[in-house]
């Protein structure tokens, strides 16, 4: 990015922020005029945000323009400091977005050799959101401009350590791990019944060939004929994989028993592909849907853009959830909004009279609010239902002191010392006099499961058609090991098969034996060797591969990735090695 | 097809007759502790019969010299000017007239009936017949009978250990034409003249040590494709394990093999352009999943505009504006080259406007997979998102907890 552009963008969100300002200063003059409403909100969000809130809110967005139009190192990090205090106030601890934004200015301040501002806004993004591994990338980015190599090494380890580490980022990889797994082992299967056509397939030839010609002489239609039984499959619809399963049935009465165990193994795979992937894309379209990345984030305490218009979301679409209602209360409550906490948090006690957290935290609103009678009620009763409470215990004893009924409160004190001694010296240490219960974000599994029948409907599988989608592939893994095993019946009654085994090898000549080298799988065609014949597949298929990851799987969202340099080169250095090993450890001498 | 067994269930004499009764074509191989002997028969009634441990030069010489046939010079003159010519010893003693082809007929019958009758002594070892429709046996060979054999024997002798094993590195003729090249001969299965090749140093090495023959089988057997190596079985052989067998492979017609192996190349290649244009399709291959492929790939595509969406913000958020071509994304490192095609392979077209941009694929605008994103409802992009009502004179904010 140019400093120019940098600065016109900067100038943009800042003429935005201005705007804003102006609006709100245009509300406070109107309201001079007019009834205030009950509720302030922000537009557009479905969340309701409070005036106090949308001033904070407000207020962060200065604080961004300024940190992004500034240059100045020795500034960035006060401005980084205000911009996460702001942010406390609301509840967050990260900036997601802002990362982004630093680390965007850290590999174009690399790029125009401005190395100072770029190991200033690294800085700063780890501040704003630790640990996240694009920093970790984008570092390596930078160390790679800057030509040290190594750090850029270190850094791409690191990053990818992080990934591994980052929860979403991690669901998408294992998920990815999965869907590639069965992509890799279904195409080895495939390249495998090849190897297998093309070692055997002449003997398979010769058979049908003289099952045609009967046991006289062969004629010039021989040849044909056995081909067009061998490829007829290929007139109907999804002809190809017609014509592989054929070959795996056919191929069957010519193989090994470690090569059946592997057309069996893969005829498995086929049927259980489609159910797996099934409740992957399930899983997934819930992990996916920007209810579920809200609640990620308010997980990990992250302040993104998008948190509030999420959050809005997540409520139309589960609206009679009370798992939701007791969030929306919490994150209320966070950012200030006690009121509006409070008449969520009851309408969860009217529907669930045994929610204990909602109790204490209906009290702690009374609590705040001074009405000491009403919040010892309250807390008396979620002491009742939740025994083990020490937080019910804890606000009682300060309820019973706003009251001047000291005794009652120290008895109270005693018990929630009882209940976890070392948590109310940490609320005593902090001098924190109410303390409330997250309920709702404890809910946070409870909603995912609510969200996943709304997002996924009901379990499929029950019409006609899921039931074909789903399960269609076992029924045709069935059949063809039937008719595979018809085919050994015949086999072992010499009947259509050849009475003395046919040549499958290739020959001896050099280009021949380094086809096998350079041909997985096919020397052990040869010699019936299936596990090993799959194994050789698998293995240069795996590597082969790796660049092509990213479609193979589910892209992940960070950005300043390791790049395709890296897979290309371990794609690259893990074929030659593999190669290497093959003909100096397997078939140099066969060379 | 085989018939295995060890000589504790079954003796020899019983074994030969049940093949000479039901009148049998193919290979019996006899495997004791230190010599492997293999018969040859044809209809029931043997034509051949080899030793690992004593080659057929040898018996032919014992038996031609002890016959007063020939001496034991004019033998190794004959052996060693046959060793200069590559032929077979039995072809050149018949041509070079050292012996009429009938009286060298005898002695091979005359070697073959001592060697049968030594084995006759074996009480222990494992034996296996391979069935087949024809075998390999001399030309003019008068067969066998079993009962002439076993009437020679001349009834039950005293059990005896099998034979030592020989020292001397086994002599084979290479090149030796059989009258029948593709039919398996006993002589191929141990290497003996008429064998297609000769035995390695490894077996010759194997088999002068003291190990157990069957530790040597596998280096001795393996020059031979009649033999199988060890490891996992072939299509037409039972059992597993160093004493696996089988006949010799038939020849397919070269033209067949050769279409066979074109047609796997082709697949081949079919499959591995299948593989990089549609690599979803390995999954969900058939017609009736093209809902469940739909479905994943729009899983994939969420993943993607997940991805692009974070990244085209992130520069709303430095620039002010969205970018013009997916491209600036890629040169700013916020995504991959691969990011710039769907899941499909098609190339990926952003469409910027002032606070939305609109994403598909080429020749897709409008279709269902194509996505408009907004900055509307992001407090950090959006200017409307925290227009304030009338009236504001809100208190600060005071955390808590």
């Amino acid at each position: 990015m140019s400093r120019s552009g940098a600065e016109s963008g900067a100038r943009r969100a800042l003429r935005f922020a201005l705007t804003a300002t102006w609006a709100s200063l245009a509300t406070v003059s109107l309201g001079l005029f007019g009834a205030r409403p009950a509720s302030a909100a922000a537009q557009g969000s479905g969340f309701e945000l409070g005036d106090s809130v949308s001033r904070t809110l407000h207020q962060l967005q200065d604080q961004a323009v300024q940190w992004l139009v500034q240059s100045d190192p020795e500034h960035s990090g006060e401005r980084v400091t205000e911009l996460l205090e702001t942010a406390r106030t609301l509840g967050f601890e990260r900036f997601p977005d802002l990362a982004r934004g630093a680390l965007f200015r850290a590999v174009d301040g690399a790029r125009r050799g401005d190395f100072a501002l770029s190991r200033q806004a690294l800085a700063a993004a780890e501040r704003l959101d630790p640990g996240r591994p694009e920093i970790s990338f984008a570092s390596a980015t930078v160390a790679r401009i800057e030509g040290s190599y190594a750090t850029a090494a270190a850094k791409l380890v690191v990053g990818i350590g992080r990934t591994l580490t980052w929860p979403f980022e991690r669901r998408l990889l294992l998920e990815g791990a999965l869907l590639w797994s069965l992509w890799l082992l279904l195409a080895t299967a495939g390249l495998f019944l090849v190897i297998q056509m093309t070692a055997k397939g002449g003997a398979l030839l010769a058979d049908i060939g003289r099952i045609f010609s009967g046991s006289g002489r062969g004629s010039r239609f021989t040849v044909p004929f056995a081909v067009a039984v061998l490829v007829w499959p290929l007139v109907l619809p999804s002809g190809f994989i017609w014509l592989l399963l054929w070959w795996s049935v056919l191929l069957w009465g010519y193989a090994s028993a470690s090569e059946r165990t592997v057309l069996a193994g893969a005829w498995l795979l086929l049927a259980a592909a489609p159910p797996l992937l099934a409740e992957q894309r399930q899983r997934l379209a819930i992990a996916l849907s920007p209810p579920a990345l809200a609640l990620d984030s308010l997980e990990r305490r992250e302040l993104s853009g998008d948190l509030f218009n999420d959050l809005g979301t997540l409520r139309t679409l589960v609206p009679d959830s009370f798992a939701v209602r007791q969030l929306a209360a919490d994150i209320h409550r966070h950012l200030g909004q006690w009121e509006r906490a409070r008449e969520l948090y009851q309408e969860v006690i009217q529907k669930e009279p045994g929610n204990s957290a909602a109790l204490v935290d209906v009290g702690a609103y009374y609590l705040v609010r001074h009405e000491y009678a009403q919040a010892i009620e309250q807390f008396k009763r979620a002491g009742e239902i939740d025994p083990t409470s020490a937080e019910a215990q804890y606000n009682l004893s300060w309820a019973y002191r706003g009251s001047y009924r000291f005794e009652e409160a120290e008895r109270a004190d005693a018990q929630a010392r009882v209940r976890d001694r070392s948590l109310v010296e940490g609320w005593v240490q902090r001098s924190e006099r109410v303390v409330s219960v997250d309920g709702g974000f404890e809910r946070i599994p409870e909603i995912r499961s609510q969200l996943e029948v709304r997002i996924a409907g009901p379990v499929p599988g029950h019409r006609s058609g899921d039931l074909l989608r789903r399960y269609g592939t076992a029924g045709l893994a069935l059949g063809l090991l039937l008719a595979a095993l018809g085919l050994d019946v015949l086999r072992r009654n010499r009947q259509g098969y050849s009475a003395v085994p046919l040549d499958l090898k290739l020959g001896s000549r050099p280009w021949q034996c380094w086809l096998r080298v350079l041909l997985p799988g096919l020397p052990s065609a040869e010699v019936g060797d299936g596990f090993r014949g799959f194994c050789a597949v698998l293995v240069a298929l795996a590597l082969a591969s790796i660049p092509f990851l990213p479609r193979l799987g589910f892209r992940l969202p960070s950005g300043f990735g390791p790049g395709q340099g890296v897979a290309g080169s371990v794609a690259l250095v893990g074929l030659v090695t593999y190669f290497i090993a093959r003909y100096r450890f397997d078939l140099a001498n066969e060379i | 097809m085989s018939v295995e067994g060890n000589l504790d269930l079954f003796q020899l004499p019983e074994i030969l007759q049940l093949v000479a009764q039901q009148q049998k074509t193919g290979i019996l191989t006899v495997q004791g502790n230190e010599d492997i002997v293999a018969i040859s028969f044809l209809h029931g009634k043997i034509v051949a019969a080899d030793s690992l441990n004593q080659a057929v030069e040898e018996g032919l010489k014992q038996v031609l010299v002890e016959t007063g046939v020939l001496s034991g010079a004019e033998f190794a003159r004959a052996s060693a000017e046959q060793a200069a010519t590559g032929q077979r010893l039995v072809d050149f003693l018949v041509e070079s007239r050292f012996v009429s082809r009938t009286r060298l007929l005898e002695a091979l019958r005359i070697h073959t009936r001592q060697l049968l009758e030594k084995l006759l002594d074996w009480r222990e070892g494992d034996f296996k017949f391979y069935s087949g429709e024809e075998v390999a046996y001399e030309e003019g060979f008068v067969p066998i009978r079993v009962d002439e054999l076993l009437l020679h024997a001349g009834g039950a002798k005293p059990s005896a250990p099998a034979p030592p094993v020989r020292r001397a590195p086994i002599a084979v003729e290479a090149n030796a034409p059989t009258s029948d090249a593709a039919r398996p001969s006993a002589g191929a299965l141990l290497g003996f003249p008429g064998s297609p090749a000769s035995v390695s140093p490894a077996a010759s090495a194997a088999a002068r040590s003291s190990e157990r023959l069957s530790e040597a089988l596998p280096a001795i057997v393996l020059p031979f494709p009649g033999l199988e190596p060890p490891g996992p079985a072939k299509p037409g052989v039972t059992g597993t394990g160093l004493r696996q067998m089988t006949l010799e492979p038939a020849p397919v017609p070269r033209p067949i093999r050769h279409v066979g192996r074109v047609l796997g190349a082709l697949a081949g290649c079919g499959l591995l352009a299948l593989l990089i244009y549609r690599p979803d399709q390995a999954v969900f291959p058939f017609s009736w999943q093209s809902a469940s492929l739909q479905a994943l790939e729009e899983t994939q595509r969420s993943a993607q505009f997940l991805k692009i969406d974070r990244a085209a913000q992130t520069f709303f958020l430095l620039e002010g504006r969205f970018p013009e071509h997916l491209s600036e994304l890629r040169d700013r490192d916020l995504l991959g080259p691969h990011d710039l095609f769907d899941v499909e392979g098609r190339p990926l077209l952003l469409i910027p406007r002032e606070t939305t941009y609109e994403l598909h694929a080429e020749g897709r605008a409008g279709a269902e997979d194509a996505t408009s994103r907004s900055i509307s409802g992001n407090f950090l992009l959006d200017p409307e998102f925290l227009s304030l009502r009338p009236g504001t004179q809100a208190a600060p904010l005071v955390l808590l907890d």
